[in-house]
């Protein structure tokens, strides 16, 4: 069993549902009406490219073509990552794009390989689609971990100080700066985690079983990809901040003051 | 009579700030058992001297030596481990406070420097705190407290030097009286004494740095 199409009619049907918000944005005045319009336009014309464009990728399947598909969405993650991150590019670009590659690809093959077991581990349904989700996430807990990794240290500098002053190594006076960052980085992700299958049920399980896979078969891949995010996650996190540090202290220890972007 | 060598020593030392100069061709040193105050007003960048020491930071020309061995980047992790430093408004983390003493002793560096539990209470006791703050969330000390406590643990450290940005500030003229006297207690420990507290004027066995006029004056 496919899913059914969605016909034109269809999805001028969905875009019909749009004029709730902008009545409702109309009749209060809350100014949304061109955020709505751009976002769901930007979205339309994004995924409408991105779809002609997985169509040629799909047919074609090819070993290169996929995996600088893969590397554009890494590359994408990167600049969005560091541009929302709070240090300078030149600081965090190169330790970012390590820490976004290198988790995602070893768990993307990892997933095809021992939890598919794909006999071709570059099959672009896979891991295109996969390699979105786990992007996805790695980039909202690299933004996280980094900024409150960094402020924390320049905002509690007397603290840091301390510890250096009471004879720690760098580890040793990283430690609650990196176990505080890693807490608030992936614990939300976990408490969300907790909840799925009551609270909500995840795109990627709907998706499938709105495209005719069995319940049972959308949940195992819903579980294998939740422990795939969350340790995907971590790795990423981990290596952000591990490889950020060389470029953010001095020899002597210390944050670095310029490593900040002005405001 | 043989010169001692200097346990830590400043050599033609220059730092400006953009366009404040804190230092220009400062030189200062200290012998080993030495008990120097530092006296200056708030703000003339007497902390700077101790951030230097520390490798907080670098001046911008002249050199700085610890036990006669120029400090480097290298070296630094060595010299801070000599070192006991107790700052001003100390923050020395959150929790229970016995586990925040644990946790500095649990460092590679301090990791055989043991102490009992009745030399930790006696020196409580010395610097007038009850042995129950051990059991206490930091937070519920009052920052007079936690300065004293901060001062047990670098003694506990046994490190040879102490270094202590206005430590006395936050105590009432008893416990000041009390820490100053157990601070200069021990004669095999260089203490570098930084104040504007002038108790510490009154006391005999120190030498008094007059930072603003960049000399000594006792």
């Amino acid at each position: 069993m496919d899913a059914i199409e969605i016909s034109n009619t269809g999805l001028l049907f969905a875009f019909l549902l749009l004029i709730i918000p902008l009545l409702i944005d109309y009749k209060f005045k809350l100014k949304m009406t061109r955020p709505t319009l751009w976002s769901i336009g930007r979205m339309t014309i994004q995924l409408a490219l991105v779809g002609i464009f997985l169509e040629y990728i799909f047919n074609l399947n090819s070993f290169w073509l996929n995996f600088l598909w893969l590397m554009l969405m890494v590359i994408t993650a990167v600049f969005s990552a560091v541009n929302s991150s709070k240090i300078k590019f030149k600081v965090i670009f190169w330790p970012v794009f390590v820490a976004f590659f290198f988790p995602t690809l070893v768990i993307l093959l990892y997933f095809n390989a021992c939890i598919i077991q794909l006999d071709y581990l570059f099959e672009a349904r896979y891991l295109i689609a996969l390699g979105g989700m786990l992007l996805g996430n790695v980039l909202s807990v690299s933004i996280v971990a980094i900024n409150s990794f960094y402020q924390e240290i320049h905002s509690q500098n007397k603290f840091f100080l301390y510890r250096l002053a009471m004879g720690s190594s760098q580890p040793e006076a990283l430690a609650p700066f990196l176990r505080h960052s890693f807490q608030l980085a992936l614990l939300p992700a976990l408490a969300k985690t907790a909840t799925i299958g009551i609270v909500s049920l995840p795109g990627m399980m709907s998706g499938q079983i709105i495209g005719g896979s069995s319940p049972t078969t959308a949940i195992r891949y819903q579980i294998a990809i939740m422990i795939a995010i969350y340790v995907c996650g971590a790795l990423s996190v981990l290596l952000s901040l591990v490889l950020s540090n060389k470029n953010c202290f001095n020899s002597y220890g210390v944050l670095k003051e310029n490593i900040f972007k002005k405001n | 009579m043989k010169k001692q060598p200097a346990i830590i020593k400043f050599e033609d030392i220059n730092l400006r700030f953009k366009n404040k100069t804190i230092f220009h061709n400062f030189n200062f040193s200290i012998l080993k058992g030495e008990k120097v105050v530092i006296f200056g007003t708030s703000g003339s960048g007497k902390s700077t001297l101790l951030n230097l020491l520390l490798g907080f930071i670098q001046p911008q020309e002249g050199k700085i030596f610890f036990n006669s061995q120029e400090i480097t980047a290298q070296n630094i992790w060595q010299v801070r481990r000599q070192i006991a430093y107790v700052d001003q408004d100390v923050m020395m983390g959150k929790g229970e406070v016995q586990k925040i003493i644990n946790e500095y002793f649990s460092f590679s560096a301090n990791a055989k420097k043991r102490f009992t539990q009745i030399e930790i209470e006696k020196l409580l006791h010395d610097f007038r705190l009850d042995s129950s703050l051990l059991t206490k969330n930091i937070d519920q000390l009052s920052g007079g407290e936690r300065q004293r406590l901060a001062l047990v643990i670098a003694i506990l450290l046994k490190r040879p030097v102490m270094v202590l940005d206005e430590v006395t500030s936050a105590l009432d003229p008893i416990s000041k009286t009390t820490v100053i006297s157990q601070l200069l207690k021990n004669k095999q420990v260089t203490v570098l004494i930084i104040t504007h507290d002038k108790e510490w004027q009154h006391q005999k066995t120190v030498r008094i740095f007059d930072f603003k006029e960049k000399k000594w004056t006792q």
